[in-house]
């Protein structure tokens, strides 16, 4: 998945709040429902989407689904500090060509 | 209204250093002139006066910026905000500042020095995921920069971390 995607998918608190809580541990709905103050459907709907990002998985077993975070998910992200680390020196590389071919 | 628990956080800056083969005069023209700008930058609406505002687009670093020059002082320092929309991976938005330092140095050359400030930090409960993915692709970069040597910089994390990126 894009990392815009992927942005736009842990930009939501409460989502972002529900992969952390599977980072740590393998659960069902149920069990994640204990930590929070919205209801199993709202609790699925994140689930799903978090799915679909591919950031969480899914384990049936019998009548049960066991949902965990999936930290390679994120490898594609990183925070500004890191992207910034990159990007100065990558656009000074272009200046120094722009530079040579200006006029003195 | 939102909350910002993590206000107190430390914002980060990352400083690029290099020398330019070029006056600082030229490479002023190359900071403020927007069609110059744009060839190694990105597009924008350039006006390096201060109070001017300006947006400019930078798809891999935080999409469309605002800016708002607060220091224009031709050919020696200009600084502007770096604002965009766009947030990060724990949602903090980007609320930073460039600062471009020019020294001139022997033969006609130019010291070169970008301070980007205000970088808001990954906060903590995400931040030990990240940094190891960050520790990962740092590694790669390495690599790629004894192959092909990028400008010299620098990351300073205030009390956090001093580190080397490109020797």
């Amino acid at each position: 998945m894009a990392e815009a995607d992927l942005f736009r998918v842990l930009a939501d608190p409460t989502r972002r709040a529900v992969f952390e809580r599977l980072l740590q541990a393998e659960m069902t709905v149920s069990d994640l429902k204990a930590g929070f103050a919205i209801s199993q459907p709202a609790i699925s709907q994140h689930l799903g989407t978090l799915k679909g990002a591919g950031l969480v998985q899914e384990r049936r077993e019998g009548r049960f689904s066991y949902y965990r975070a999936d930290p390679d998910a994120l490898a594609p992200l990183v925070d500004w500090v890191d992207r910034y680390r990159s990007f100065w020196p990558e656009r000074i590389e272009r200046l120094k060509d722009v530079l040579k071919r200006m006029d003195q | 209204m939102t909350t910002r628990p993590e206000a107190s956080e430390p914002t980060r800056t990352v400083v690029v250093e290099c020398s330019l083969d070029a006056s600082p005069a030229l490479v002023w023209r190359a900071l403020t002139t927007p069609e110059i700008l744009a060839e190694w930058l990105g597009p924008n609406t350039m006006k390096a006066e201060t109070g001017e505002r300006f947006t400019l687009e930078a798809a891999d670093a935080g999409g469309t910026l605002t800016c708002e020059v607060l220091e224009a002082e031709p050919p020696r320092r200009l600084s502007y905000t770096w604002r965009g929309d766009a947030t990060d991976a724990v949602g903090e938005p980007l609320d930073s500042r460039v600062t471009f330092e020019l020294t001139p140095l022997d033969h006609g050359r130019t010291l070169l020095r970008v301070v980007h400030s205000g970088l808001p930090v990954a906060l903590p409960r995400f931040g030990s995921v990240l940094q190891a993915r960050a520790g990962r692709a740092g590694a790669r970069r390495t690599t790629r920069s004894v192959r092909r040597p990028l400008a010299q910089g620098r990351i300073v994390g205030g009390r956090l971390s001093r580190m080397r990126l490109a020797a």
